[in-house]
């Protein structure tokens, strides 16, 4: 079976892989019809899970052919061969490679269920300075996209508010739970979305001085609303009795470095004028996007900023641009120096971040920087490096299974961990072709 | 791109220089791994091409000494990809102001200077099917093109073997454009049914007026006034004689099975389903009634009415025999649909001939150019991409695109700036973080004022 | 000089009373001309492009040239304008220019309006609406486009639509005479469109002209029908059909306006598959055009509208080398289009010009931008006067100086085109325009003096000399040298009529003989210190005249 959600190759005395078969032979036979089977509603399983004979791709310690990986206590307990633990649902990956999760640094996943239905969107609030906002608040755990995005490798995402200067703060989640502290993962970032002096679309027909005007006084709101923030944060540092000022409350949070500051830059000119920023304020801080960075590379190397970048398969932001910029843009950041981190920028589709990942790789970046992109790199930008980002020892058990490279699209992924949970490897996407592939009534009326 | 560079000096320093056709086209690609589509693949094979066409396919042929070889060793060469829904390369999309527009013609507003030709050509795409945008239920008719970049007249873009083609939409973009935007018909599903369904009416009645009247010309001494003419029942009266193949933008299940009845019940059977996201639902009738669907690879959920889609839709509807294409819609996706094909390897397991089958034979088929162009058989136009490694992989990169035999792409001797054309008032270049041009509902943004904004987002 | 005449300053063209003289022979405003006959002397004309007559008599009567050629007989009514230093040009031709004009009202929408299939007139289809009849011939911009050398002008109708009327010639005399040359020229067709009805987009306007020309070609065919056979449907009254018929039978042209080289092909398009005369105007860019358009052999006009030149400058912190770069080909792009027009002209393509879109104080800033960049004095002033003619089908009533023409001349200090040339009248239609001159000799406030030594050849025998010429205050003085004709020694003459410019020298001086005095006219181009012109003896010839400006010698 090529499919994903079939490729459950568990042992007999693995059960749940038995249901698995089970329900494949239902379907297969065309007999699976009203009643609710055993099994059917599968739902993500805590316990001691042994892996065996797989090829370990570790990311930071190589690559360990023939051994075993024990997840216990939602960790990965221990790394090695010929492991064997009592009670240990076995699981042969003889052939087959284990990865560590992908995190995708940056995208809507969760915060908006069907873009065009104003309902469904709580990405954005009302308000240019809105640092406050939480996006992990608005993270609905039960979204259909996630368990769509999950079973490609995709254990990890940073959902990103969006709107104004400060459009509230980004969390990193786990893509398992079923409240946002279970999915929370220990990152938060405040989000500054650094003035602008590119136009935000084709859409966007403002003249070129007004665009750079409004950049103009953009930039000068933001010292504004930065030196109040500095403020406060001396005042209260000095035990002032201040107003409710939640806006400024959070930021001084930033300032004290509580909460790392993301900062959205694009045009090769924001990007210069953030590091600068970034410097004079001598606050610590993640550069995010970066499109034109290809163009700045060196100095954005040589800032010692860590970048965001991506979407890669997106198009060059301006026409006289080679066709491949975006595709090459974490190649020649990563080649100057750079530690990158990718994001889609998606919301239903974080599933293609392997697929962004390998045009970077192809492109320029290679497939080692290009896996680190959406592991280890990402997990050090955020601080997480001792949890997540590499097949460790102690490390949470984030991590999937495959029959070959994750991102090459003909790769199946069979089996695949969260927190140490076994995630069933169905959604509704693959419901729906398991319902229609062989329909009954056909053709006939 | 050096060929099209040299071009555009010459065509600078001369202004009488007719483009491109006289180029060399005479050439053979040896030695590579050859993905016919159609008759399988060879390694190691030479593929010669004389005339724009494709002169022989083998193994060491036997070519004339001077001819240009193009070394593929270790390469792959496939038939240029073939985009069955796209919005590149047209100046105006959407004539939005009536539910029936079968009269205009997107052949009118080709723009050959537009820059999105070139990063297509870098994908390795040859052929595009430039669409009406899907405002109106009958929509205008589409020109397919051959992305002859470097030429300033648009026709010469036009692909003239191709049959006629028109577009039809159902579903939410209609019926907001009138219905909501308009407070006219149609505001349902039940009203895109009964517009098409008038406009066939229509058109009968129309046809039948006119053969009356052509038949009392004849007769001698014969005082027959002419009827009225309308080019847009004129054009729908083509659809019922078969003379134009439907594309239709569609998405649930429902619409599309309405129209499928529709078409049988007036005998149409020159139809294809374009985005049909829940095609999968309706996949025997589908492979029974029409001429197949042409799908997306994996969007979804950015609007309702896709919000029951499934990524395996290629996999459904190729297993239960529904003749299907992976297109674009999109600036920015028909860069890379060999990879929008690879994705139906994961979701659903086609194989490498069914996944490329999905963006070469398939919308030829569809678009109904099979026999010139869509796969690597001898005698067909020498539309060819060369690919660095399988064009399946992740990290296959287009080396090379050839249309007619003429390269428009070589990514060893790609330019930096391929635009054709530069704007002199144009204070700096601008710079976009985003591209909405090239979408479905282009120049339709005048009805949604009222709206607010995200309604530019939803755009397929 | 010429105040012993009536001329029309700018400021008194109010009113006119020609046209009514027949019953109201007073005019207690005092505005009234004397009279229509007018007697241009000794000018330098220039009657078609490229050909050059020194100092011809002009004679106008009634808005007409009835004669020009040397010592032409002065008749008693006639005014005269002496025309010694002056050139006398063709008044130039607009190919379209909607100064003046209104847009016609549009009838209130019915209630039943249905934007998907809206009546012709309130989609901007209205092709039988007079232009004339919706145009202001006091209108200030009118004086503004005479004052630059217009006298003439194709105008097009304002509309938002793809048909919003038709042309009509005009000429810019004074508001109250005369000034309809002829009406209802073409059918003005645009791609653009009211919006928010069918046809919105380009798509549809084609879609649009394609459905009306082949019911107009259906009506027409009915009316044949009908004419014959009264028992037979009364065919439709449709305004907008009729007006389209006359397009089939190609008894009117199309008038298109295009923005871009993409509409100039559509208008091609329509051309060919209508099989309907067109004209083009607007066109701006595309030399890769040119073969197309001498193909399709249709009378095309230029923009004289040019982009601004990119003088950007980007602060230290946006990437130079880059944006230089980005520059350059924007630069080149603009040299391109500066270059169009010559290019054009190198095709052999007889384009014609218009004002659309055009600063009228950038007019000769543009054209000399166009010149400096390929297109020659003579190509500019046959896009401005004899092409047009030519093309609008007027060729035989005016576009060139020439008896029996409408009088319709520049009269200009200097060659057209050069540095510092001024139109000092402009003769439209007959009636005298005088404009104030500015004065450009050396500017103003610098005082001294040149002295040059000149040499010329004649039939009899070459000749030498100086001159010298001083400024006080802005105005240039001179005197000439010579040796006396009648016998030994020298004769010095003061100049007349002296212009200096920082390129050109023109004046004249009486000699005097036994028989008669001569006037002789010198011009010549100024560069450096080098002085190369020619030297007019009335009723003789011309011969070469040489000058270089050297240290007076001390005496």
């Amino acid at each position: 079976m090529p499919n994903g959600w079939a490729e459950m190759n568990g042992k007999p005395s693995d059960m749940n892989a038995f249901k698995y078969i089970l329900l494949v032979f239902f379907l297969g036979l065309g007999i699976f019809c009203q009643a609710q089977e055993d099994g059917e509603i599968l739902k993500p399983q805590k316990g001691i899970f042994l892996l065996q004979n797989a090829t370990l791709v570790t990311v930071t310690k190589g690559i360990l052919e023939n051994s075993d990986l024990l997840i216990a206590d939602g960790l990965i307990q221990k790394i090695g061969k010929n492991l064997s633990f009592p009670d240990a649902q076995l699981i042969d990956c003889t052939g087959k490679f284990i990865y560590p999760g992908m995190i995708d640094s940056g995208n809507r996943l969760g915060l908006v269920e069907v873009n065009s239905l104003s309902e469904t969107q709580d990405f954005m609030e009302i308000g240019n300075v809105t640092p406050n906002m939480q996006a992990l608040t608005a993270v609905n755990p039960n979204a259909v996209a996630i368990a769509v995005t999950r079973v490609n490798g995709v254990t990890s995402s940073i959902a990103l508010p969006s709107g104004g200067l400060f459009p509230g703060t980004a969390a990193l989640n786990h893509l398992n739970g079923y409240t946002p502290d279970q999915m929370y993962g220990g990152f938060k970032g405040v989000i500054l979305n650094f003035p602008s002096s590119a136009r935000t679309s084709t859409y966007d027909t403002r003249s070129e001085e007004d665009v750079q005007k409004e950049s103009e006084e953009a930039q000068k709101k933001l010292d504004d609303i930065w030196e109040k923030a500095v403020s406060y944060h001396r005042l209260k540092s000095a035990g002032a009795m201040l107003d409710y000022y939640p806006e400024m409350e959070h930021l001084s949070k930033v300032i004290a470095g509580e909460i790392s500051l993301m900062i959205e830059a694009n045009a090769a000119v924001d990007i210069r004028r953030a590091i600068k920023w970034v410097k004079d304020n001598k606050v610590t801080a993640i550069l995010t996007g970066v499109s034109e960075g290809w163009r700045i590379a060196e100095e954005i190397a040589s800032s010692g900023l860590s970048v965001i970048a991506g979407p890669v398969l997106t198009i060059p932001s301006r026409q006289s641009d080679r066709y491949d910029a975006a595709y090459t843009n974490p190649g020649i950041l990563a080649k100057a120096g750079v530690k990158v981190a990718l994001r889609t920028n998606d919301a239903e589709n974080v599933r293609n971040l392997p697929f962004h990942a390998g045009f970077a790789a192809a492109y320029g970046m290679g497939k080692e920087e290009a896996l680190k992109a959406v592991t280890i790199h990402a997990a050090e930008i955020f601080g997480l490096d001792h949890q997540i980002g590499s097949l460790e020892e102690g490390k949470m058990g984030n991590l999937f299974i495959t029959d070959g490279d994750p991102f090459e699209p003909r790769t199946q992924i069979s089996h695949l961990f969260i927190q140490g949970y076994k995630i069933p490897m169905t959604n509704r996407q693959i419901r729906l072709y398991q319902e229609f592939n062989e329909r009954s009534p056909g053709l006939e009326q | 791109m050096k060929h099209i560079f040299n071009l555009l000096c010459l065509l600078l320093a001369s202004p009488f220089l007719v483009v491109a056709q006289n180029a060399p086209n005479r050439f053979v690609i040896k030695n590579g791994t050859v993905l016919t589509i159609t008759n399988g693949t060879f390694p190691k094979t030479d593929v010669w091409v004389e005339n724009g066409k494709i002169k022989q396919i083998g193994q060491d042929l036997k070519v004339p000494a001077n001819i240009t070889v193009v070394d593929a060793s270790g390469k792959y060469v496939m038939p240029g990809i073939i985009d069955a829904h796209s919005h590149i390369a047209l100046e105006a999309i959407n004539e939005a102001t009536s539910p029936i527009t079968s009269e205009v013609w997107m052949g009118d507003v080709i723009d050959p200077f537009d820059i999105g030709i070139y990063r297509a050509l870098a994908g390795g795409v040859t052929v595009t099917h430039a669409m009406h945008g899907s405002a109106n239920a009958i929509g205008g008719q589409n020109v397919t093109l051959k992305l002859r970049y470097g030429n300033t007249d648009p026709l010469a873009l036009r692909m003239q073997e191709a049959p006629r083609t028109i577009k039809f939409a159902l579903g939410e973009n209609p019926t907001r454009v009138h219905g909501r935007g308009k407070n006219i018909q149609p505001r349902s599903r039940m009203g895109v049914e009964a517009v098409i369904r008038n406009g066939f009416e229509e058109a009968l009645q129309y046809k039948k007026v006119w053969e009356a009247y052509e038949t009392e010309r004849k007769q001698k001494n014969s005082t027959a006034v002419p009827p009225v003419y309308s080019l847009r029942l004129e054009t729908i009266s083509d659809i019922l004689a078969g003379e134009i193949i439907i594309h239709c933008h569609s998405y649930r299940a429902d619409e599309i099975y309405m129209l499928i009845k529709v078409c049988r019940e007036y005998g149409i059977d020159k139809i294809v389903f374009s985005h049909v996201n829940e095609g999968f639902k309706v996949a025997p009738e589908l492979a029974a009634y029409t001429m197949g669907a042409s799908i997306f690879s994996d969007w979804w959920a950015y609007k309702f009415e896709v919000y029951y889609s499934t990524a395996y839709n290629a996999a459904v509807l190729t297993k239960n025999g529904v003749l299907t294409s992976i297109n674009s819609d999109s600036g920015e996706v028909i860069r890379h649909l060999y990879h929008e094909a690879a994705k139906s390897q994961r979701y659903g397991g086609l194989s490498d001939e069914e996944a490329l089958a999905l963006i070469t034979i398939n919308p030829a088929k569809q678009l109904g150019i099979d026999a010139f162009v869509g796969s690597i058989e001898v005698g067909k136009q020498a539309d060819l991409v060369i690919f660095d490694s399988h064009p399946l992989s992740i990290y296959a990169i287009p080396q090379m695109t050839f249309v007619d035999g003429i390269k428009y792409f070589d990514r060893q001797s790609d330019e930096l700036d391929q635009r054709l054309k530069i704007n002199p008032s144009e204070l700096i270049e601008p710079i976009f973080l985003k591209e909405y041009d090239h979408n479905c509902m282009q120049n339709v943004d005048f009805y949604f004022t009222n709206f607010g904004r995200n309604l530019f987002e939803h755009r397929h | 000089m010429i105040n012993y005449f009536l001329h029309f300053k700018i400021s008194l063209l109010l009113c006119f009373m020609l046209g009514r003289m027949g019953f109201a022979q007073s005019d207690p405003t005092g505005q009234k001309r004397i009279t229509s006959t007018y007697l241009i002397t000794r000018v330098t004309i220039i009657p078609t492009p490229g050909k050059i007559l020194p100092n011809q008599d002009i004679l106008i009567r009634n808005g007409q040239i009835v004669s020009f050629g040397s010592n032409l007989p002065r008749p008693a009514e006639a005014l005269q304008i002496p025309g010694d230093s002056l050139f006398a040009y063709p008044g130039f031709i607009d190919m379209a220019n909607k100064s003046g004009v209104s847009a016609p009202s549009i009838p209130e929408k019915p209630a039943d309006f249905d934007p998907s299939n809206p009546p012709d007139v309130q989609a901007g289809i209205h092709p039988d609406v007079d232009v004339l009849e919706h145009y202001d011939p006091s209108h200030s911009q009118i004086a503004d486009w005479r004052k630059n050398g217009f006298t003439i002008a194709h105008k097009v109708p304002l509309g938002q639509g793809m048909l919003p009327g038709t042309t009509g010639l005009v000429v810019y005399g004074p508001p109250k005479s005369n000034i309809i040359i002829r009406s209802d020229v073409a059918r003005y067709a645009k791609f653009s469109t009211v919006g928010g009805m069918y046809p919105a987009t380009v798509l549809g306007v084609m879609a649009k002209y394609r459905a009306l020309f082949e019911n107009a070609r259906l009506l027409s065919r009915h009316q044949v029908i009908f004419a014959s056979n009264q028992r037979v449907k009364i065919p439709d009254t449709n305004p907008v059909l009729q007006s389209l018929i006359l397009v089939l039978e190609k008894n009117k042209p199309l008038f298109f306006e295009t923005n871009s080289e993409l509409d100039v092909r559509r208008a091609l398009s329509i051309q060919r598959e209508q099989d309907i005369s067109v004209m083009i105007s607007g066109i701006a860019e595309g030399t890769h055009m040119i073969p197309v358009i001498k193909k399709s052999g249709v009378g095309v006009a230029l923009s004289i509208n040019l982009p601004e030149e990119n003088k950007q400058e980007f602060s230290a912190e946006i990437q130079n080398s880059e944006r230089e770069e980005q520059l350059k080909k924007i630069n080149a792009a603009y040299i391109k289009r500066l270059s169009a027009a010559g290019e054009y002209e190198k095709a052999g393509i007889p384009f014609a010009f218009t004002t659309k879109h055009l600063d009228k104080d950038k007019l000769f800033d543009n054209l000399r931008l166009m010149i400096k960049h390929g297109l020659s004095k003579e190509a500019a002033l046959a896009a401005l006067t004899t092409n047009p003619a030519k093309i609008l089908g007027i060729d035989n009533m005016t576009g060139d100086i020439s008896p029996g023409k409408m009088a319709n001349i520049l009269l200009t200090t200097d060659t057209l085109f050069s540095a510092e040339f001024q139109i000092q009248y402009v003769i439209a239609n007959g009636y005298l325009f005088e404009y104030p001159l500015k004065d450009n000799s050396e500017k103003n406030g610098k005082n001294g003096s040149a002295y040059w030594e000149y040499d010329t050849k004649t039939s009899a025998g070459s000749a030498s000399g100086f001159f010298e010429i001083s400024y006080q205050s802005g105005t240039a003085k001179g005197s000439i040298t010579y040796d006396d004709p009648q016998g030994e020694g020298k004769i010095t003459s003061p100049m007349n009529d002296l212009k200096v410019s920082t390129k050109r020298i023109t004046f004249s001086f009486v000699v005097k003989t036994a028989k008669e005095d001569l006037t002789v006219a010198i011009e010549g181009d100024v560069s450096e210190n080098f002085l190369v012109g020619k030297m007019y003896i009335a009723d003789y010839d011309s011969f070469p005249f040489t000058a270089q400006k050297t240290d007076k010698p001390k005496p």
